[in-house]
């Protein structure tokens, strides 16, 4: 007659000794960690592809943003200066930029025309006055010189809203010229220009 | 530690099961899974044979563990991971057993009220000279299922756990269990 501290003591050694007999089968263990393998490599892979993605989307912004903002891929914009004839006013010029290459024509008489004047100083300096007519600007010097300048140079130019917003009137200011004859500034003037016959 | 946290291979022997799964998880370190299946592969694997057939304790041996490693069943931490392996394994047996119609436990049956055979019967089987698992094949499923968990060292809570049983049904269980085997045993040494 056993006890029931052997009964269970026999009980526990039969059942670790039965266990023992009857392992998990080699074979299921390696199903399993073959799955878990394939597994890793395929979430690998997917992290992978991924990352590759996010490189691509990343190079692409990156591309997108320089070909956006680059000043380099801008189109060049060419300045024009046309020379016209106004019985009121001894000079009148016609001041643009445009992304079309000024016609040889044109500027070979623009060309002409500089060299006619002997403009000589590197920079020439006048006062006159800037008006907005309509669609565009204008610099009148007396009646010796008419300048008319586009809206897209006046932007160009860079000039702040300094003159901008204070032009609802006409107003005073010194324009610079370079030797090509092109603006390249435009300022509020200190004095006003006293024309000869006014 | 700090070794595996450069070489997630190095998986250090003081770890525990819960944490072994979750390196497997965070990681996908095959070799803390390999020392899961090292650790509860055999235990798992014996109670389903003794609860089932051989063929059908490997087939759910396999898919618990495959359900690990796809995610499919993932462990959230409310009990310990063995608990938890144990739980999963036993609803899928018993989901097998069900297809299978297999399955003849019934709710509402007495097999946890009384001892499953009367002394003559008893007298008979000790005649035989049984081996471990033909004689728990003699007790009902509930009582053999009960009583295989706590000699594989679970808790009362624990079994109750993985069971879904009260506390009071599995100690009835684990009662007529050990009085039909220390009967079984005694008249075996009269003989």
């Amino acid at each position: 007659m056993q006890t029931p501290e052997q009964f269970e003591q026999e009980l526990k050694q039969r059942y670790q000794h039965d266990k023992a007999l009857h392992p998990l089968p080699a074979h299921i263990r390696d199903t399993v960690l073959r799955h878990a393998t394939a597994k890793q490599a395929r979430h690998f892979a997917f992290n992978w592809r991924n990352l590759q993605l996010a490189l691509a989307c990343a190079a692409l912004s990156v591309l997108g943003y320089l070909m956006v903002s680059s000043p380099a891929q801008q189109t060049p914009l060419y300045y024009q200066v046309t020379v016209l004839h106004d019985e009121g006013f001894n000079e009148t010029q016609q001041h643009s930029v445009s992304e079309q290459k000024p016609q040889h024509a044109k500027a070979d008489r623009y060309q002409q025309y500089l060299a006619s004047n002997q403009h000589s100083e590197a920079l020439h300096h006048q006062v006159g006055l800037l008006r907005r007519q309509q669609q565009q600007w204008s610099i009148t010097v007396c009646s010796d010189l008419l300048l008319t300048i586009t809206p897209q140079l006046m932007d160009k130019l860079d000039i702040p809203g300094q003159l901008h917003t204070r032009l609802e009137q006409p107003q005073w200011v010194e324009f610079i010229r370079n030797r090509q004859g092109q603006l390249v500034a435009i300022q509020p003037a200190t004095e006003a220009l006293i024309c000869p016959h006014s | 530690m700090a070794l595996s946290f450069f070489w997630p291979g190095a998986v250090t022997p003081e770890l525990t099961s819960e944490q072994l799964y979750s390196r497997y998880q965070q990681y996908g370190d095959t070799n803390a899974l390999e020392q899961l299946i090292a650790l509860h592969g055999n235990a798992l694997y014996h109670f389903l044979l003794r609860q089932s057939d051989r063929t059908l304790a490997e087939d759910i041996s396999q898919q618990c563990w495959l359900k690990l490693v796809s995610s499919h069943a993932g462990f959230a931490g409310q009990s310990n991971f063995k608990t938890w392996l144990f739980t999963l394994a036993r609803h899928s047996l018993i989901d097998e057993l069900r297809r299978l119609n297999r399955w003849q436990w019934q709710e509402l049956g007495d097999d946890t009220a009384c001892a499953p055979f009367s002394p003559e019967e008893v007298l008979a089987i000790s005649q035989q000279r049984l081996q471990f698992g033909e004689l728990m094949m003699l007790l009902p499923f509930t009582q053999r299922e009960a009583l295989m968990l706590q000699l594989e060292g679970f808790s009362l809570q624990e079994i109750c756990q993985i069971t879904a049983q009260g506390s009071e049904t599995v100690k009835s269980r684990l009662r007529y269990a050990r009085q039909f085997l220390q009967q079984h045993s005694n008249r075996a040494q009269q003989e």
